[in-house]
């Protein structure tokens, strides 16, 4: 048949580890409605939310192996599979939100994409993940100073260790399950997070002060099996393609609707959003990271590039 | 002869797991103390006692088979006839022996080869030095097996009127 | 699809656990066997390795080797002897004071260590000679330390909700810890009843033994092992430690105590280091092996079938626990407690859950119902070390321990219909809403 599109019905597994009411799980559901009408129903997809079928580290393995075809995971994760992935790690790598999505929408992002090819998967489109921010129970973070002594729950990496303490605090790695009561007993002075940890896990009950440092911005990742990939027609990549950069584009919105209400709701319960930060003192303070990216021979060529896109982003406002 | 060499296997186990699970103790304790008393949390603590527990397990677990202190249940195997029982026994045997081949000498090998390229994200250790322990706890318990088919002592029982439980 | 998977699940699981495969390879069997009617033979093969390793990659899951060995040290003597003796201060003028002196100390004992065994051989070991010398039947003393043992079990620290807290996908360790207090306590009070009217029908008095010189100096010397209790419940509720290391913290205090006390040469060490490897590597390897099923019963939707299965037979959420109840003393009586928890959270978890119950609650209707297991023929384990430790065969301690099975069934009962003795501790303490 002349048609690309193959006559059967291909049913392909799809992981995350978010609960059904998220809004990533809506948009990969929207992902694979589009992929199942824009092919005509012979590509279907069978979603594995709640991190059924394993942590996200297991996830991508099994996507490498091929037991899962897809799965949608923090670019955090990824760090262990393609070093170039730890760049998003690095506090103030992006100017701000325009920066962010420039890049994300540039070649460098499909570049980055494929650097695991030859670990067996790539990266087929992002999804918003927010922005962090510094949230405390006492004193607002405005500026270095505020942040003396504070003892800082981060996730338990070197990254956010370094980072937390370059920008004046006392780092306390921990799991992110054990934040909530570790805030009211006042283990931690606070912690860092996008705007829906306030509401989805209560740490706006403890946590009054939240304090836009905008230190960095972590994509999530849709990744796909290599060898199904090639498996697949021109056609059918090119469907799947489109699907999932419509689905990015459908998470934009939902996403900007879950922080604007979790905004609303933390309002209620009590917290104050500080928008007057001295972002410049912070992104000075973490120069020292900068200046190793640089050394680095994984992560320089993909930084200078990004940085680039600094430039471009400023001569365009 | 072989019974030299499991016992020699036993004890090399048993020695290498107990001095681990002290370590594991001693890096537990210094994971508290370097958060309150030296203010600066370790940051290769929490994943070198996770991966720790995996090996201690794999090797440990897989003599345990030879010390028959899985828990398992003969109430049935037991009302057999004596030559029944033993033919069972060999069966099970087999059975043990199939499973570690399939399962955790070639799907361990298959996730090792996998995983060298991944890094662990505190220790920065390939993943696959991890997923070792499955393919070597396999070989090690195909041995075991194995070695019990060939010297015919069936005739113990598993560890089912022992305590296991917590 | 999950009709299917779940016969094979069963039929495959049954007839390796019937000829005597081990519980973890019976498991592991059954669910690969089930792959390869799901997933192409690779994909199969590489999941189960996978999971089999993954599944004990736990920060959290290591409290349950180090209260392991907390319980082996704890179980050389000095500890419990000082337990004993605090113990006598409440019962000592009860009739048959020693056997109430044998369930507090039980209780206290298992206030600081994790198990059900390390309790009933500790305790045990204090109390059956001194109960034999005042002429207590030896079956009725066996079947009083036995009967209580369980408590150690629920009342924290305890391994089980550690387990337990890792197959129902994180339910808070410190919320299901403090859930157990009153459970707990509540199965230590049935006992006690029990062994009030059988020693008064017994004609067994109080004792001289339980006689207190001096309560102050009996307390005095109790109060560092009892400190134990701070360290490990007040430590992990504080926020000061995590489960895991307040365990290690644990271990390092219980061996400075016994040293203390001189009841634990360094000599011994090797040895007790020995005894619980062998213990820990027997628990995780059915805890990764079991990681497999929960995989496998995720991909075909089997809990949610039995869940419809079960809705379809009645909604009435009553009818709907007393049914799981009945089903779960069932498997408790051949299983014992940690693989039944492995394997049956995934099935009934999500079913309470569908009708709005609390894991918390639900963990402890769980572990309370399986404890009942642990002192039931044939694989109970603490009726195993009870009755070797109080020198009479299993068939003779289970007349004596009739009534004791229906007091604790009472108890579970309690704990099925009122939420609150499970969740009132942990709201309290604001680890729930
Ligand atoms: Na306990
Ligand atoms: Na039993």
């Amino acid at each position: 048949s002349p048609a690309s599109l193959s006559t059967e019905k291909t049913t392909l597994r799809l992981a995350h580890n978010m609960n059904e009411s998220h809004p990533i799980h809506q948009s990969l559901l929207h992902f694979a409605e589009l992929a199942e009408e824009k092919s005509e129903g012979a590509l279907t997809f069978e979603i594995f939310p709640n991190g059924q079928l394993g942590s996200e580290r297991e996830a991508i393995e099994l996507t490498q192996t091929g037991a899962v075809d897809a799965t949608k995971v923090s670019a955090t994760a990824l760090e262990s599979f393609s070093p170039v992935y730890a760049l998003f790690s690095i506090p103030y790598l992006f100017d701000g939100a325009d920066h962010y999505y420039t890049v994300m929408e540039s070649d460098i992002a499909t570049d980055i994409y494929d650097s695991t090819a030859d670990n067996g998967f790539f990266g087929l489109t992002y999804y918003d993940a927010g922005i962090r921010n510094m949230y405390t129970i006492g004193t607002p973070i405005l500026a270095p100073e505020d942040l003396r002594g504070l003892k800082i729950r981060v996730q338990p990496s070197e990254t956010a260790i370094e980072m937390t303490r370059l920008m004046g605090g006392a780092p306390t790695p921990m799991a992110f399950g054990e934040v909530y009561t570790a805030l009211q007993q006042g283990v931690i002075d606070g912690t860092e997070n996008n705007e829906t940890a306030l509401t989805s896990n209560n740490h706006g009950e403890v946590a009054k002060e939240y304090s836009y440092t905008e230190h960095a911005i972590v994509p999530d990742l849709l990744i796909f099996n290599q060898s199904r990939w090639e498996s697949f027609s021109p056609e059918e990549q090119r469907i799947l393609k489109e699907a999932a950069l419509e689905s990015s584009e459908f998470h934009k919105e939902l996403w900007a609707a879950e922080t604007a209400e979790a905004i609303a709701r933390a309002e209620e319960m009590g917290v104050t959003f500080h928008e007057d930060v001295d972002k410049a003192a912070f992104r000075a303070s973490v120069d020292p990271m900068h200046q190793q990216v640089k050394q680095d021979p994984d992560l320089a060529p993909f930084y200078e590039r990004i940085q680039e896109m600094r430039k471009e982003g400023h001569t365009n406002d | 002869m072989i019974e030299k060499i499991n016992g020699g296997l036993g004890k090399i186990i048993m020695f290498l797991s107990s001095v681990m699970f002290g370590l594991m103790v001693l890096v537990a304790i210094w994971q508290v103390i370097s958060r309150y008393v030296l203010n600066a949390p370790s940051t290769f603590s929490e994943e070198f006692l996770r991966y720790s527990l995996i090996w201690v397990t794999m090797i440990g677990g897989a003599y345990a088979f030879h010390l028959k202190k899985h828990i398992a249940i003969e109430m049935l195997v037991n009302r057999f006839s004596a030559a029944t029982q033993k033919r069972v026994r060999q069966l099970v045997q087999l059975f043990l022996i199939v499973f570690a081949l399939l399962v955790m000498v070639y799907g361990g090998i298959q996730l090792v080869s996998l995983t060298l390229s991944q890094q662990t994200v505190s220790l920065g250790i390939p993943m696959g030095f991890v997923y070792l322990s499955l393919p070597i706890s396999g070989l090690l318990i195909t041995w075991f097996c194995l070695t019990e088919l060939l010297t015919g002592k069936n005739g113990t029982t598993q560890g089912s009127d022992e305590p296991i439980d917590l | 699809m999950a009709l299917l998977a779940g016969i094979s699940l069963i039929v495959v699981f049954l007839g390796l656990l019937l000829l005597g495969v081990p519980i973890a390879i019976s498991v592991a069997g059954a669910s690969i066997v089930t792959m390869f009617l799901i997933a192409p033979f690779d994909v199969a093969i590489f999941t189960s390795a996978q999971k089999m390793v993954t599944g004990i990659d736990s920060f959290t899951l290591l409290a349950v080797p180090f209260f392991l060995l907390t319980g082996i040290i704890m179980n050389q003597g000095g500890i419990a002897l000082r337990l004993v003796n605090v113990a006598k201060l409440f019962t000592g003028k009860l009739p048959g004071s020693l056997a109430h002196t044998n369930i507090v100390g039980n209780m206290l004992f298992g206030s600081i260590a994790g198990s059900s065994v390390a309790s009933a051989a500790a305790i045990g070991k204090v109390m059956n000679p001194l109960q034999e010398k005042e002429g207590y039947d030896r079956k009725f003393s066996a079947a009083v330390n036995i009967a209580s043992a369980p408590t150690g079990l629920i009342i924290p620290p305890t391994g089980l909700f550690i387990i337990y807290s890792l197959v129902s996908g994180g339910t808070s360790v410190a919320a299901l810890f403090l859930a157990g207090y009153l459970p707990g306590i509540l199965w230590g009070l049935a006992t006690l009843v029990v062994a009030f009217f059988i020693a008064k029908k017994k004609g067994y008095t109080t004792s001289s033994a339980t006689k207190v010189e001096s309560p102050l100096k009996v307390i005095w010397e109790a109060i560092p092992s009892l400190f134990l209790v701070i360290i490990i419940i007040g430590g992990i509720i504080g926020g000061l430690f995590t489960a895991t290391e307040a365990s290690a913290v644990a271990i390092v205090y219980a061996l400075l105590l016994s040293f203390a006390y001189k009841s634990l040469t360094l000599r011994q060490l090797p040895g007790i280091f020995k005894e619980a490897v062998e213990l820990t590597v027997v628990i995780m390897f059915l805890i990764g092996t079991s990681a497999m099923l929960s995989l496998v019963m995720s991909f075909t939707g089997i809990p949610s079938a039995i869940s419809s299965a079960i809705l379809a037979l009645t909604d009435n959420p009553i009818l709907i626990l007393l049914l799981i109840n009945v089903i779960l003393l069932l498997i408790g009586i051949v299983m014992d407690v940690t693989p039944a928890i492995l394997i049956f959270t995934p099935i009934f978890l999500p079913v309470v859950m569908e009708f709005g119950m609390d894991p918390v609650h639900f963990g402890v209707i769980l572990i309370v119902n399986l404890c009942i297991g642990n002192i039931t023929p044939p694989g109970g384990s603490a009726l195993f070390v009870g009755s070797t430790i109080g020198k009479v065969k299993i068939e003779e301690v289970i007349r004596p321990l009739l009534p004791f099975y229906g007091a604790v069934i009472v108890v579970l009962m309690l704990v099925t219909m009122f939420p609150f003795l499970s969740t009132w501790l942990p709201t309290l303490a604001g680890l729930m809403e």
